[in-house]
């Protein structure tokens, strides 16, 4: 009984998983047997409830991807994850190729990435490329909308990506082995071992994943025409130079030496491999232009908690360093190679992080910390025929912050926030943020929440210093943000459990940092007067078992407004007042999953709403706009289980309906395909 | 609620389903245009690099109409991505598609495409030497290839040594200017008999535009590079060459953050304009520049410049925020405004017909 309503505990706490370290230690520290902590990877699935609102989370609105969807993406990278599990849109540039996030409708660094509390987005670029970071390497994934980030950080104008790994400090030995085979000569293999006890954990984990990725498509953007005829002959093409190859290598260290404090070591390594195929309308010589990015990253980070009575103070650091090499190669009959583009870039970030959270008692809590980052970037491009350019800048930025939360009774709470940065030696205006959440019925599954915070994003170093271009003018992004949501989670009756959950959100950002093409040929950013962001979310899920069958429906709707309020250029500008370029106004996606008796199934689905490529939104040619885009996957499998061990054959059908289709305007996407993958649990 | 839910469930999601499908073969449905191109201007739109949304218009100065995007609603393909310039010979319009590596060719009467010359690195502009030879030069490629315009055949290169990329070209007599743009300082001479590099000149950084004058001199315009913040070493500048000694003979210097571009030459070759936030203008004979633009910006960011050869009327483009579509204005030789229209995304080149 008491082990069952621990585990009922920290799946909730999951469920909620904002600040939840900090709550969920102050209870293991008191309970002995609160040191299990839950293993992620074994539980099929658990749809758990707030009964009482954590005071800390009060206003916020989160969201977590549930396990199911966790396994079933497993193979994936952190795009596909996202683009099928959450309201976030993320812009594809092909199989494998770059995807960037938009979360409510802002641009790609205004999401923050977070991996064990380190910033995985770049300080050169601001984004993160969603497409290199592999679910393998995760056991959580959650999402901190709008101003509810800031209890994480400043400058998530759309919000926070939050990835988290734990430990089963019960496990002695087990591990994971994963080898996967799919179309366009693609492979997947992986591996993952636990070992340990209660005073300490290893997990080890790496993985391979390459593929040929060359995939067939007739090219209807270019023709030859038939001499007799006069007809067009579309050639068949293969999407050629966009093979990619990654992998990875992630280890990590529990330490418990006293009932009271936990030590993490962490260290991930990276490397991408991959290059961007020529647009569609591409009629080069064959060997001309060719691109080539290569990146290894480097990511170490260490960990130390203790928890006392009342207080629980956490330190951590860690780094985040990106060396990063793109090539132009083009090779011309009759004279030698060219290597028309080099650059070469190194980007880190040394962060040291130390927070403190003591509650006064069950009510009353105060969370304070202190975060330094250390950016620094060193960015070489040597041009062909050109000398050298690039910069080498560094960036200190300092952050501290307070929060007080307050439990008024069982059915309100509320929390203030108050965070100050200093960036490069200069502090910024005062960022306050303040949430309040309200159960107003005896079933508190009901509940009404708002947020209201100021917010700011720094320029990237790129932003301010990128040669040519680069304007150390720039001023940063001002978010005023507001969050308004209502909606339901519990049990219906006793074997179905449903949520719904409907956020309503606006957020003014000034001062929108674009980059944007002059005479000169090159492009340098500028400072838009305003964007306005609002739109809402609508989240539902329902699970349970039906004539011994388990059903699990997980769905995602966004509506987004994301309007350019700048001051136009003059008379002839049409862009104000129209949405931003390559936002849906309509995503949604949803997942369902079917299974018994170890057969599984399960379904995918995604689309996103029509999306412009001017400014001006235009929609004279269809050059213009992109179509909306649907999207259906099918996985089918078999689970066996060996007492403690179980295998796992699934297959999975991407674009069932054999699609042909484009996210961007001029790459092709794969038709029909297919892979294969057997897991075995040990 | 006796209704299962997961009937519910199954009924919803088939509905989904049937919502599915995207099509390719729909978005690229040909469609004819009767519309036939007589007198009047094409403009060449850019588009935005790796979109791939280069576009082709036509403008009729006489009824002030203007036909948008008339490549792809007349065959059905897109133009490519970044379409750089355009040469009129024999009827037929030779489109330079810079980032597709192709030149397109269309008949300039209806817009239909005729043919195509592939497989170049980074092409930018085509000149003609005769009807069956031209030469095409490239941003990187570090030659410059001579294709036959007849039979859309690569018949040839000219190494460029030491010279990645080549850019605009002029001629005078059988001798052909190209200027090395790209990072570079030099205008090379071929003798067009040969197809062989002959000589070279230095200018000031980053030569560009060429033109020739009514006296036979050629005129460039060196933008000077982008200055890297901190060094404040380029000196923009128009340069006079004289053909015939293959020497500089006159200079104007111009501020050091002056972002010149687009030089461009009058019907009468007397006159020289080009865009410096607002539109300068030289006479070939004056002697110092002057501090006034000739039309001051007035709001706009102008893009690009030229002027009808046979009525010296001018014409600017505005590619506004280069994220839509720009704004052409027509002007009459003083600068009086004649008329507006817009094109397609960053309109770049002119060609008269």
């Amino acid at each position: 009984m008491q082990n069952n309503q621990l585990q009922h505990f920290f799946s909730k706490m999951r469920y909620l998983n904002i600040v939840s370290v900090s709550v969920f230690i102050l209870f293991s520290a008191n309970a002995a047997s609160a040191q299990r902590i839950s293993d992620t990877i074994r539980i099929k699935t658990i749809e758990i409830f707030a009964d009482k609102i954590v005071k800390e989370e009060a206003g916020k609105t989160t969201t977590k991807i549930d396990s199911i969807s966790m396994i079933k993406a497993l193979t994936s990278n952190l795009s596909e994850l996202v683009a099928q599990n959450t309201p976030i849109f993320i812009k594809e540039y092909g199989r494998g190729a770059m995807a960037t996030a938009s979360f409510r409708g802002t641009a790609p660094s205004h999401t923050q990435v977070s991996w064990n509390g380190i910033s995985l987005n770049s300080p050169m670029l601001g984004m993160v490329d969603f497409s290199t970071i592999p679910v393998y390497f995760t056991d959580n994934v959650s999402l901190l909308h709008g101003s509810g980030s800031l209890s994480e950080k400043s400058g998530a104008l759309g919000g926070v990506v939050k990835l988290a790994n734990t430990t089963d400090w019960q496990n002695k030995f087990s591990g994971r082995l994963l080898t996967g085979v799919g179309s366009y000569g693609t492979r997947d293999e992986f591996f993952q071992i636990n070992g340990g006890n209660n005073k300490m954990q290893s997990q080890t984990r790496a993985f391979y994943n390459y593929s040929d990725n060359d995939y067939q498509f007739v090219n209807k953007f270019i023709a030859d025409i038939d001499p007799k005829t006069g007809k067009y002959l579309y050639p068949t093409q293969r999407n050629e130079n966009s093979q990619y190859e990654n992998y990875g290598f992630l280890q990590e260290f529990y330490l418990h030496p006293t009932e009271k404090s936990i030590f993490i070591l962490r260290y991930w390594y990276q490397h991408n491999d991959r290059s961007l195929p020529r647009l569609l309308s591409n009629e080069t010589d064959n060997n001309a232009n060719i691109n080539r990015q290569s990146e290894n990253a480097h990511r170490p980070v260490a960990e130390w908690k203790y928890y006392g009575k009342k207080g629980t103070l956490s330190l951590s650091s860690g780094a985040n360093i990106q060396l990063l090499n793109y090539q132009l190669k083009t090779k011309v009959s009759g004279a030698a190679d060219q290597l028309v583009i080099n650059s070469d870039s190194r980007s880190a970030s040394y962060l040291f992080k130390a927070s403190y959270n003591y509650q006064f008692s069950d009510n009353l809590s105060i969370i304070t910390g202190a975060n330094t980052e250390i950016n620094s970037v060193l960015s070489k491009n040597s041009p062909l025929n050109g000398e050298p350019q690039g910069y080498d800048r560094q960036r200190s930025d300092h952050s501290v912050y307070i929060q007080f939360s307050k439990s008024f009774n069982d059915k309100l709470s509320a929390n203030l926030l108050a965070r100050e940065d200093f960036i490069g030696g200069k502090s910024t205006p005062f960022i306050p943020s303040a949430g309040i959440e309200y159960h107003p019925f005896r079933d508190k599954g009901y509940f009404l929440k708002g947020n209201l915070a100021r917010n700011y994003h720094q320029p990237t170093l790129n932003d301010l210093y990128y040669i040519p271009g680069g304007n150390p003018q720039l001023k940063p992004e001002e978010g005023i943000m507001a969050d308004l949501g209502s909606g339901y989670a519990g049990p219906v009756g006793n074997t179905v459990t449903f949520h719904v959950s409907l956020n309503g959100y606006y957020s003014r950002i000034n001062n929108w940092i674009i980059w944007l093409p002059t005479p000169q040929g090159y492009w340098e950013p500028y400072n838009m007067k305003r964007v306005n962001a609002s739109g809402f979310e609508l989240n539902t899920g329902i699970s349970g078992k039906l004539y011994a069958v388990d059903y699990h429906l997980n769905g995602n709707y966004a509506f987004t407004r994301s309007i350019n309020r700048d001051d136009p250029r003059n008379w002839a500008d049409e862009s104000i007042g129209k949405q931003l370029p390559y936002i849906p106004r309509h995503s949604a996606n949803f997942l369902f999953n079917l299974s018994r008796s170890g057969y599984h199934f399960t379904w995918l689905w995604t689309y996103y709403s029509e999306r412009f490529t001017t400014t001006s939104n235009d929609k004279t040619s269809k050059l213009d706009v992109l179509y909306p885009y649907f999207m259906n996957n099918l996985h089918l499998g078999k689970e066996i289980k060996l007492n403690r061990q179980k295998l796992d054959i699934e297959l999975k059908i991407l674009n069932l309906f054999n699609e042909d289709y484009r996210t961007v305007l001029q790459h092709p996407m794969p038709r029909r395909n297919y892979s294969l993958l057997i897991r075995y649990d040990f | 609620m006796k209704n299962n839910p997961l009937n519910i469930l199954i009924l919803v999601l088939t509905l989904f389903v049937l919502a599915g499908c995207m099509k390719d073969d729909e978005w690229i449905s040909r469609h004819q245009t009767g519309d036939s191109f007589s007198g009047g201007v094409f403009i060449v739109n850019e588009g935005n690099f790796m979109y791939g949304n280069a576009s082709l218009s036509f403008y009729d100065p006489i009824t002030r109409i203007v036909q948008n995007d008339i490549f792809y609603n007349t065959n059905g393909l897109p133009l490519g991505d970044v379409a750089q310039s355009m040469v009129i010979r024999d009827n037929l319009g030779y489109i330079v598609i810079n980032n597709s590596g192709k030149i397109y060719v269309i008949n300039t009467s209806d817009g239909k495409y005729v043919g195509k010359i592939t497989g170049l690195t980074s092409p930018r502009y085509i000149h003609f030497v005769n009807s069956e030879k031209a030469y095409v030069t490239d941003l990187y490629a570090g030659q410059i290839t001579i294709v036959n315009p007849k039979t859309y055949q690569i018949t040839g290169e000219i190494i460029t040594q030491g010279h990645a990329s080549t850019e605009q070209m002029v001629q005078w007599n059988d001798y052909l200017f190209v200027s090395c743009w790209s990072f570079d300082n030099t205008i090379l001479v071929i003798d067009t008999q040969t197809d062989a590099v002959v000589g070279e000149i230095k200018t000031g950084k980053q030569p560009g535009g060429l033109v020739l004058d009514k006296y036979n001199k050629i005129w460039t315009l060196c933008d000077g590079g982008w200055s890297k913040s901190g060094t404040t070493s380029r000196i923009p500048m128009l340069q006079r060459i004289d053909p015939a000694t293959r020497t500089i003979d006159k200079s104007f210097s111009l501020t050091a953050n002056a972002k010149p571009s687009r030089l461009a030459i009058n019907g009468n070759r007397d006159s020289l304009l080009f865009i410096n936030d607002g539109i300068w203008k030289l006479g070939v004979n004056q002697a110092t520049m002057g501090d006034r633009p000739f039309l001051s910006t007035e709001n706009h960011l102008y893009y690009s410049l030229a002027i009808d050869p046979q009525t010296s009327e001018l014409y600017l483009s505005d590619a506004i925020d280069y994220l839509q579509r720009g704004l052409i204005y027509r002007l009459s030789p003083l600068g009086a405004k004649i008329d507006s229209f817009k094109t397609g995304i960053i309109p770049g080149t002119f060609c008269f017909k």
